[in-house]
């Protein structure tokens, strides 16, 4: 693979002009010669790194770390104060939609200049015209001045030029906020179909989620320095993690403040009668920092110190959370759950654990409280919503992150034992080893019986039963356990196949459990295979004359892998 | 410095399509449209016509208003170039600072814009010409060639002047009184004879477009020869304008990005 774009040793350095003459003198003087004191930036400071051709390329940072000014230095628009930038094949930037636009050019007239400006010929535009029209839905207006187009027409058509250039590198700048929501699906579904067709595309943004999920490689910058490269999770988990040490650090100097103006002006989101008062709160990650960032399904501990401060009934502290938006998520308080503290004058220390935060994406606050027993109303001490936090993770929508899976799923017009593909959601999860147990139910495909206790778990296999696995990438060989119906009158025999495929046959004659291994045919897949087990004949107990069980039984499974 | 040439060619479709948009514009929300082109010099003409045959008759020079006009469109086409072209760049911020493509194709289409627009009016000074009765004479073939040079000269200076604006904005200040003092210096409304002898040989050196408003009344108006010395001075002074211009464009092109 080539790299499309290399920056070796990228340096760009802005020159601030304080452009404020303070005297007549220094205004003559600075006219002549450009004044002196000016501030030198460095925007980005011996920055390297490489994209290669048809991968995706996520820049994050926080604000003014250097992300646009590597943007335009892709571009050419500026220039590198030292070092070198390779660019390999157009550019076309989601950036400025539209610069270029003249509001009393019709839109035709503004596709083909708006074309030539980004290098494409009269020709090239002619092929293209069509195409970009019908992407912006602008047939009716094309032949309007764009003075009298709205907004979003302005928009959609800029966009519908810079991405109809057919470019080899594709920038992409924050959000695309361009059109209604039909309109912003389309533009996702073209840039997914511009990177499968293998084009180059710098990706940069604030949204961690959508980098992870379209990035192949990711940067992090600060103060135009690269903190960290690579893989997409990981560089976004040293960039939260950093976060999680900053901000703990800002978080913790804004409380300092807080809690002093409190003091000096009784701010409304503390109040109380103060027999008992809690003097601080601390919300601690699973293991033991501080921290006021967390990811979906992280532990989370409150610290509650008080102090007695006059000898009181019953106490009760509380602890709830909010959404930024005041939505109240969670409430608990010791009184409710029968505990109760001791109450002698003096300071002491409570702890609340969350064992998994099941918050989605968000801003949070704590609240604390302690109060007599069930007069919540009438606190010793409240904190209104004086902790915040933030939840980052869940790609889930919503207010909180449920647990869940998906169990796959098929097509209801395909019959359980039709040609593979089969399942069309993708199995998520599937086990490389089956044992019949409750558990792994959602890898069967029919041809089962219900599970039977038998220590252990086995299940018997109707005329034909599948079930889905997948080997780990490693495995050559298909193993299984299984044995005859108990009171089989015939030697049972059948045949295991593997997508469809025979893979080998066995004999069995008795109940005692035997071990059958086969090759696989395509040994070292990791993907889902369909396993199919076939028995010459099945046995009806009740027809047999051997009880009342009526079900029709093929052979007795209890563990199936591969390895 | 090659490949900025070739880049150049390679854009030539911009430059083509942003001419075309200039000239679109400068007359889409008139309501007679193109027909400016050619409105424009006759009604100026017109009012020369009533102010120096009716009003102030100029019985020195005959034909005045052609005398006039023969000098007047080719500076017109020069004034309307430069001050236009000083602007190309910082007037464009919103293009610079997003799109890149070869800076230079801005001033040249500017350039360019204004040289249709003069050919355009070359129409009308033609028939002004056969309406007075000057009668042509071949020389007049060397009209090409003068329009020609006098781009390449016109083209020199706009890169300067464009990038100069860039670093320093009082250029296009400047140069808006600095073009009336340039007009009132060139023989556009006298002949170059009726100055202090002295200035007039120094207007020849030091003021390339007084050779360029005398070459165009003398093969126009006066049907005459031209020395072949005042060719070549002209076109060698043209280039140096123009290879100095360009020199000083490209070299400063790279930072319009961060200035504009």
């Amino acid at each position: 693979m080539a790299a499309a774009i290399q920056f070796e040793n990228v340096s760009k350095r802005f020159i601030l002009h304080h452009a404020r003459p303070r005297s007549f003198q220094e205004l003559v003087i600075g006219a002549l010669w450009r004044s002196r004191s000016r501030e030198e930036l460095w925007a980005l400071n011996d920055v390297s790194f490489e994209a290669q051709r048809g991968e995706t390329l996520g820049i994050i940072g926080p604000n003014g770390s250097g992300k646009s000014t590597i943007l335009k230095l892709i571009t050419r628009i500026l220039e590198p104060t030292s070092g070198r930038i390779t660019v390999d094949g157009k550019v076309s930037a989601l950036i400025e939609l539209g610069a270029g636009f003249h509001p009393d050019l019709t839109g035709r007239e503004n596709v083909y200049l708006n074309g030539s400006i980004l290098g494409l010929s009269q020709g090239q535009m002619d092929a293209r015209f069509k195409e970009i029209v019908t992407f912006a839905e602008l047939e009716r207006f094309i032949n309007v001045p764009l003075k009298h187009y709205s907004s979003g027409m302005y928009m959609r058509l800029g966009f519908a030029i810079a991405i109809n250039v057919e470019p080899d590198i594709l920038l992409i700048d924050e959000v695309l906020a361009v059109g209604d929501e039909s309109f912003q699906k389309k533009c996702l579904a073209k840039i997914e179909e511009l990177k499968n067709q293998g084009k180059t595309m710098v990706f940069v943004s604030h949204a961690l989620e959508t980098v992870r999920k379209l990035c192949d490689q990711a940067i992090w910058l600060e103060q135009g320095e690269i903190q960290s490269v690579g893989n997409p999770d990981k560089v976004i988990y040293d960039y939260l993690d950093d976060l999680r040490r900053k901000e703990g650090v800002a978080l913790d100097e804004k409380h300092r403040h807080l809690r002093y103006e409190l003091e000096e002006q009784q701010l409304e989101n503390r109040w109380g009668s103060g027999e008992v008062e809690i003097y601080d709160v601390q919300l601690l990650g699973g293991d033991g920092e501080e921290r006021h960032v967390y990811q979906t399904g992280d532990a989370m501990i409150v610290v509650l110190y008080y102090e007695v401060k006059e000898p009181v009934a019953d106490l009760a502290l509380g602890v709830g959370i909010h959404r930024s938006d005041g939505l109240h998520i969670h409430g608990t308080n010791t009184f409710a759950k029968g505990i109760h503290y001791d109450v002698g004058v003096g300071k002491g220390v409570v702890e609340l654990e969350y064992g998994e935060l099941p918050l989605s994406t968000g801003s949070y606050a704590v609240s604390v409280g302690v109060w007599p027993g069930d007069k919540w109303q009438l606190p010793y001490d409240m904190h209104n919503r004086m902790y915040p936090f933030s939840v980052w993770g869940a790609e889930d929508e919503g207010l909180i992150a449920l647990p869940h899976r998906w169990l796959g799923g098929r097509p209801l017009d395909t019959p359980a034992e039709g040609a593979w593909p089969g399942p069309r959601l993708k199995f998520e999860r599937l086990p490389t080893h089956v044992l019949m147990g409750e558990n792994d139910e959602h890898c069967l495909d029919g041809g089962w019986h219900e599970v039977e206790d038998w220590p252990p778990k086995v299940r018997w296999t109707k005329k034909r039963a599948s079930l889905l696995l997948m080997p780990d990438g490693s495995s050559s060989r298909l193993s299984m356990i299984a044995w005859c119906p108990q009171l089989a009158l015939n030697p049972q025999s059948g045949r295991v196949y593997v997508d469809g495929r025979v893979v080998g046959k066995f004999d069995l004659s008795d109940t005692n459990p035997r071990t059958f291994s086969f090759r696989l045919p395509e040994p070292g897949v990791s993907r889902a295979i369909k396993v199919t087990i076939e028995v010459k004949q099945t046995l009806i107990p009740a027809e047999a004359g051997l009880g009342e069980d009526r079900r029709e039984l093929g052979v007795a499974v209890q563990e199936i892998w591969t390895d | 410095m090659r490949e900025r040439v070739l880049e150049l060619v390679k854009y030539r479709e911009l430059v083509r399509n942003l001419v075309i948009r200039d000239i679109k514009l400068r007359y889409r929300n008139s309501v007679l449209g193109f027909v400016w082109c050619l409105g424009n010099p006759l009604l100026m003409m017109a009012v020369y016509t009533v102010l120096f045959t009716i009003l102030m008759p100029n019985n020195v020079i005959p034909k005045f208003p052609v005398f006039i006009l023969c000098a007047l469109l080719p500076w017109n086409y020069f004034n309307t170039s430069i001050l236009g072209a000083i602007d190309s760049i910082v007037g464009n911020a919103h293009l610079i600072k997003k799109v890149y493509f070869p800076r230079e194709v801005l001033p040249l289409s500017i350039v360019l814009a204004n040289l249709v627009n003069f050919l355009l009016a070359l129409i009308v000074l033609f028939a002004m010409l056969f309406a007075f009765r000057v009668h042509l004479t071949p020389w007049a073939l060397y009209l090409p060639l003068i329009i020609f040079i006098q781009t390449i000269f016109t083209l020199g200076l706009a890169l300067i002047f464009a990038t100069l604006n860039v670093f320093y904005r009082d250029t296009k200040i400047i140069m808006e009184v600095g073009m009336l003092a340039w007009f009132f210096l060139t023989p556009v409304f006298y002949r170059i004879e009726d100055l202090v002898p002295k200035y007039a040989r120094l207007m020849y050196w030091v003021n390339p477009m007084a050779s360029f408003v005398s070459w165009y009344r003398i093969v126009l108006y006066h049907g005459i020869s031209m020395e072949p010395g005042f060719i070549l001075r002209t076109l060698v002074t043209s280039v140096v304008a123009l290879v100095v211009g360009y020199f000083v464009f490209t070299r400063y092109s790279s930072a319009f990005g961060e200035e504009v």
